[in-house]
């Protein structure tokens, strides 16, 4: 039997808010997909973002280690530990301060076997590009999650007090192996 | 329970200069490019890209990172106002039967208020020689219009590459 590749959650941002969640997960399927499609709305060139599950805003829990090619010639490589109350996403899009900007954030989030009573692992994708000069985010992180409970909801957060950019989305995929 | 969201629109194999999707229904919020794919160009590695909507011109930008070839250096690069952004990089004749895995994400593709990027991996063991393909790889196409077409351009696939378009509703 063919893997099953259901959305079982989304949600969109309205622009007047600092953060959009997934909540309710179904717990029923082998591992999540998670894909983010964003901007911030802020006159920055770019904010960091950070994603939290379960509601959990300690910072014993995250860690992770970023590998991004900034796409001007830099590259980055970054470690988190007990530092922050969520994943940090580096050089996230924003605005310029209003409108909708033709380039976004766009990261995978593949949460493998989310239910398991165990500290987790996951792998985040990083599709963003940016316009040129300004730095985008492409390569991978190795996501840590130091904590046994099965992962119920998602969250998307700009630390700052930026809102998260109007149609900016979070969409959850169930998969089933077999 | 909701139908299976990653769906097949088409794949296509074999031999051939450039790989050529067309008449791309709108509707997905994104799509995806997976395949295993070589090039028959002489060389031991290609870099390949994609162009959107049959867009020839000056339009996007490229960028790679990663590790290719039998050297342990980074390869870093990018460019921008070039006719294609990267798609990844395959073998190519010299490696021999090896095939590079490749998954491309594309974003926007029916969003006309932003560009249309994309980025994907590129894998490729080759064997005893040490030529082997550990890359990142992506691109904007600098155009709000909802995608229709995605050509890849420098491909020169071999008989043995096959490539499937899918698209995430």
């Amino acid at each position: 039997m063919a893997a099953t590749f259901d959305e079982i959650g989304t949600v969109t941002a309205d622009g007047t808010t600092t953060s959009i969640e997934v909540t309710g997960i179904d717990q029923s399927y082998d591992d999540l997909q998670v894909i983010f499609e964003f901007f911030v709305n802020s006159s920055s060139q770019t904010v960091e973002t950070f994603i939290s599950v379960n509601s959990d805003t300690s910072v014993s829990t995250y860690n992770s280690d970023t590998m991004i090619y900034e796409a001007d010639g830099s590259y980055t490589y970054q470690e988190d530990y007990n530092t922050y109350a969520g994943w940090r996403m580096l050089n996230s899009p924003t605005n310029g301060g209003s409108g909708t900007p033709y380039y976004w954030a766009n990261i995978i989030i593949d949460m493998m076997q989310y239910t398991a009573t165990r500290s987790k692992s996951f792998i985040a994708r990083h599709c963003t590009e940016n316009v040129w000069g300004i730095n985008g985010a492409m390569g991978a992180a190795g996501l840590g999650y130091r904590n046994t409970a099965a992962i119920s909801s998602i969250k998307l957060a700009n630390a700052a007090g930026n809102n998260i950019g109007s149609g900016s989305t979070i969409t959850v995929y169930g998969i089933k192996n077999s | 329970m909701a139908a299976n969201n990653w769906i097949p629109i088409q794949t296509i194999s074999g031999a051939a200069t450039e790989y050529s999707f067309t008449s791309i229904p709108a509707g997905y919020k994104s799509l995806i490019l997976k395949g295993n794919l070589q090039s028959a160009t002489t060389g031991y590695t290609v870099e390949f890209y994609l162009r959107c909507n049959g867009d020839t011109g000056y339009n996007y930008q490229d960028s790679d990172f990663g590790y290719q070839l039998n050297t342990t250096s980074l390869r870093t690069n990018g460019a921008q106002s070039v006719s294609g952004g990267t798609g990844g990089f395959v073998g190519a004749s010299y490696l021999g039967d090896w095939g590079s895995h490749v998954e491309i994400h594309m974003f926007g593709v029916d969003n006309t208020d932003r560009y249309t990027t994309w980025a994907g991996t590129s894998a490729v063991g080759g064997g005893g020689n040490g030529y082997n393909v550990t890359m990142f790889g992506g691109g904007i196409w600098q155009n709000t219009a909802s995608i229709t077409q995605i050509d890849t351009l420098a491909l020169n696939a071999n008989a043995n590459s096959t490539l499937t378009l899918y698209g995430r509703k």
